[in-house]
């Protein structure tokens, strides 16, 4: 009885005996409003120069220290948080929405239209991400938009793979039957009737994947396939930092922390997500 | 005019057993299954898990398409339909379903539930439906509220009040029943049951009453048809099939069938014997592997369906007046002693 | 009764739930004699599979608690978890509903047949597995000896219950807890397995305890009957008894409720209302806000069970009154 009403019992009330996913939820907002305004956040321009405060450390007036131009290494966090979020989240967003309805298709059709779908998800899951972001930036060219596209073509055979599986169990269930009986077009039947009953499961692994896709471009960026230079990113500024880390190694430490932050409040959510979504781990967890 | 024809229904599933592809297999599901239904009748279909008649349901339903035979609605053949036709006619079919916590979904308000098919079919938009959604409502003994409230929030019983409201949304002529009561407790499945007559009643609806409880069919029904892997193997008025049942294997379901009276109490059935798979039927008449007058005639020749008594149908050879003398002539070989009070 | 095998006496079994204790079944006593099959019969909810989960101690000791007294032949039992894990599956045993979840679907059945015999028996392994092949054939399984070397998946509904039965005769119990032993299986088959139960009583003379929804069920093999509502036994007393002369209402609305096959229909009987949820249970009577009976005594006093004929027992102030 418990287990029922806990698993239906909304995502709000769920959250609210995780307080952890709370403060998953704060941090990452707290990021998010930061790259918006980041103008309004950063003391100093991003890529301004100065010879005289060259390779400081930490203090009252750098937070994070200067790099080997003397540039404000707060300044450049608060804007590669820009970058860095808005590939993760749009990533992702793309991955979710073209593998998830791949995915959906697939588990609801079945037979060819299952087989031609997954098959061709295979084939993109073999290449690794690294290898797929680098064959793309080679041909396309390094930018931001690039990295968005490297990343989202490897998200989405994940994405498909994730909504397949719990279409195929909603699929069986006797609604969506009561559903074909009263005539309802099979777009419809999707759009109203599996989606929304999938959407916990995706968003689960959409709050991840996200933490995921900040570390790959934080990856691209370290091996220079990300975008140009002087525009910071957080991946970036620890490949700079790298050159002096003996020297000034708050140069790669403090973009560090930023993508630990980020990575950790988008697990916090994950972790929040799934506990509404299997509520029986919670009780368990509860119990013990 | 019959609401319903059935005729020499057939549908077959394909798969195959074993690892790394396996042999295929063929699961004749339902194998030749005839009936009708006349206007404002509830007639059951009755048999054990894997004897088809679920599979019957889905097929007149063409929510799985049928291999062969005719399933008419008022006459007109739904297997000559094309998809489009076949949608408008989807109203005057609704189904309830067995598990009330499966058949809704769970993301959405009862209210929309029940309005969705009203706006999808024209049947009325904004406020008209949401008056349609009331008073169906009311007719299964909800409050008005319900409407605001997700499936969770109600009892297995309310579901089911539910699941009948979204069946009547489209006011249909046949509702098939797929053992819509069994999931219930007794005190609930007897509100239900009260409930479901209510309405036929009332709207002069006609049923499908699919059900393994013979109890409620006998309440429920007026005639029923007792089928057996994929067969009919017999068919007519519910008393008179309870009461003196024809075919053997009626027999034996109805005397396993539990009867709250410790009075009545006999030597339990010790029939031996397992029912057979639908995918390697026996051969001749399936039963024969657990009948107690088997003979060899019944071991290679299926039984033809007879009329014994005006209105009753059984496929037996111990019935059919032309297999009389065969019958005589091979002797039962397991003559094992059939009680039946 | 000199031949009691096991006495339960006030049974109280509590969950927490929202930050508060709720009795799931409150104050279950009764008696089980050796050869005696006695039937607890209720709906979803009464608390008719919680009690033997509390006998058993099966239940998570995190969030659940359990009072009263359980005396397995006259000796109290329950409290040291260690003695209890040896009389579980020796001298009490159990039979669950699902047979295809209960059997461990990558071990040969005969292995689990043979495995309680290793562990409460300590025989060798050559021991049990002939035993387990014997116990096989005692419960009606055909070629019991290679059928032993096959898996659960291979076993048909009926067959893999009656595996569970040979499992939990194999150390010879002396009393044996069926819940819904039948209520997954299909009519035949469950009159097959019904039959086999009342065979291996009366043959071994055990205590069985049957846990059921179905009053046929109960007609069909019971000698007593315990009905329970809410978390409490509200009749009690030997089957031609309460069927034939129901006195607590409830047991009279359920008996008239249910679909006969035997006879035409006459009106279809229901009790209105629904099951109260254990958060929300009515002071007083728990019956009271369905019962046709009612007065205003019943939502103030809860009735206790009041001996009616020898054996017999109701809790109703209307039709049992209340004790002197």
């Amino acid at each position: 009885m418990s287990a029922t009403s806990a698993s239906s019992g909304g995502l709000v009330q769920t959250f609210n005996r995780n307080k952890l996913s709370w403060v998953g939820i704060v941090l990452f907002m707290v990021l998010c409003l930061i790259a918006i305004f980041a103008p309004f956040v950063a003391p100093y321009g991003p890529i301004d120069q100065s010879v005289m405060t060259r390779m400081r450390p930490p203090s009252m007036e750098h937070l994070f220290g200067t790099d080997a131009f003397g540039r404000d290494q707060f300044s450049r966090a608060v804007y590669g948080a820009r970058i860095s979020l808005s590939v993760g989240v749009v990533s992702v967003f793309l991955g979710m929405s073209v593998g998830g309805l791949l995915g959906v298709l697939a588990g609801y059709f079945g037979k060819r239209i299952d087989t031609v779908i997954m098959r061709s998800m295979d084939v993109l899951l073999s290449f690794p991400t690294l290898i797929t972001g680098i064959v793309i930036v080679a041909l396309l060219g390094p930018s931001l938009t690039n990295v968005i596209v490297a990343i989202t073509v490897t998200l989405i055979p994940k994405f498909a793979r994730i909504a397949r599986a719990p279409t195929l169990a909603v699929k069986e269930r006797a609604y969506i039957e009561a559903c074909r009986a009263m005539g309802f077009s099979h777009a419809r039947i999707i759009l109203f009737h599996i989606v929304p009953n999938i959407l916990t499961e995706i968003l689960v692994m959409a709050s991840l994947w996200t933490a995921n896709a900040i570390m790959i471009e934080a990856g691209f960026a370290f091996l220079g396939l990300g975008v140009r230079p002087p525009t910071p990113t957080w991946g970036g500024m620890i490949r700079e930092g790298f050159e002096h880390i003996f020297q000034a190694p708050w140069m790669s430490i403090f973009p560090g922390l930023c993508i630990l932050l980020a990575v950790l409040s988008l697990n916090l959510i994950g972790d929040g997500l799934r506990d509404a979504l299997d509520p029986r781990l919670k009780q368990v967890r509860d119990m013990g | 005019m019959n609401v319903l024809d059935v005729d020499g229904l057939k549908k077959f599933f394909h798969t195959r057993v074993g690892a790394f592809g396996g042999k295929p297999v063929t699961v004749r599901a339902v194998d030749g299954v005839s009936f009708h239904i006349e206007t404002g009748e509830a007639f059951g279909l009755v048999g054990e898990s894997g004897c088809g008649k679920s599979t019957v349901g889905r097929a007149v339903l063409h929510l799985i398409p049928p291999d062969a035979g005719r399933v008419a609605l008022h006459g007109q053949d739904l297997m000559q339909l094309d998809p489009a036709e076949l949608r408008a006619l989807r109203p005057s079919m609704q189904m309830i379903f067995q598990d009330p916590y499966s058949s809704l979904n769970p993301k959405q308000k009862v209210g929309a539930a029940l309005a969705e098919p009203i706006r999808v079919h024209g049947r009325g938009s904004g406020p008209e439906a949401e008056r349609i959604v009331a008073d169906l409502l009311q007719e299964v003994g909800l409050p008005a509220e319900a409407a605001n409230r997700y499936p969770h929030e109600f009892s297995g019983g309310q579901r089911q009040r539910i699941a009948i409201a979204r069946a009547l949304t489209l006011d249909p002529d046949l509702i098939i029943a797929d053992e819509a009561v069994s999931a219930l407790d007794v005190s609930i499945q007897a509100q239900i049951l009260k409930l479901l007559s209510e309405i036929m009643q009332r709207r002069g609806l006609s049923f499908l009453f699919i059900s393994h409880d013979l109890g409620v069919v006998r309440v429920f029904c007026k005639r029923l048809a007792v089928m057996y892997l994929g067969r009919i193997v017999e068919s007519g008025p519910v008393g008179p099939v309870f009461d003196t049942p024809l075919h053997p294997y009626t027999q034996i379901l109805r005397a396993a069938s539990p009867i709250p009276d410790p009075s009545a109490r006999t030597e339990l059935v010790r029939l031996s014997g397992e029912i057979p798979s639908a995918s390697n039927p026996p051969p001749g008449c399936h039963f024969h592997p657990r009948c107690p007058f088997a003979t060899d005639l019944c071991r290679t020749v299926t039984p033809k369906t007879t009329e014994p008594v005006t209105g009753r149908h059984v496929a037996c050879h111990l019935h059919d007046p032309a297999q009389a003398d065969a019958m005589r002539a091979t002797k039962p070989l397991a003559a094992k002693e059939l009680y039946f009070p | 009764m000199t031949d009691t095998v096991l006495q339960v006496r006030n049974l109280t079994t509590s969950f927490y739930i929202g930050g508060e204790w709720h009795p799931a079944v409150r104050g279950v006593s009764f008696d089980l004699a050796r050869d005696e099959t006695l039937a607890i019969v209720g709906e979803s909810g009464c608390g008719k599979s919680v009690t033997v989960m509390s006998i058993m101690r099966l239940l998570p000791e995190a969030g659940s608690r359990i009072e009263g007294e359980i005396l397995l032949d006259g000796v109290p039992i329950g409290t040291d978890p260690e003695a209890m894990q040896k009389l579980r599956g020796d001298r009490m045993a159990m039979i669950f509903q699902e047979p295809m979840t209960a059997l461990n679907p990558v071990l040969r059945v005969g292995f689990q047949v043979a495995e309680p015999l290793m562990q409460h028996r300590g025989l060798s392994r050559e021991a049990a597995m002939e035993e387990a092949v014997r116990l096989l054939e005692l419960v009606g399984i055909p070629s019991a000896k290679s059928r032993a070397r096959e898996y659960p998946h291979q076993f048909s509904g009926g067959m893999r219950q009656r595996v569970m039965i040979a499992m939990a005769l194999a150390c010879e119990p002396e009393v044996l807890f069926a819940d819904e032993p039948t209520t997954a299986l299909d009519v035949t088959i469950q009159a097959q397995v019904l039959g086999l139960l009342e065979d291996l009583r009366h043959d071994k003379g055990m205590g069985l305890l049957l846990i059921t929804h179905s009053m046929g069920v109960v007609a069909a093999v019971a000698d007593r009957v315990a009905v329970m509502y809410a978390g409490a036994i509200v009749e009690t007393g030997p089957v031609d008894k309460i069927f034939a002369g129901p006195v607590h209402p409830y047991t009279e609305g359920l008996l008239r409720s249910i679909p006969r096959p035997d006879r035409d229909a006459q009106d279809i009987y229901s009790i209105p209302g629904a099951v109260p949820s254990i958060d929300k249970m009515p002071k007083g009577c728990r019956f009271a806000p369905r019962c046709p009976l009612k007065i205003n005594r019943c939502e103030t006093v809860d009735p206790v069970l009041v001996e009616i004929t020898p054996g017999h027992f109701a809790a109703c102030l209307v039709r049992a009154g209340e004790p002197s």
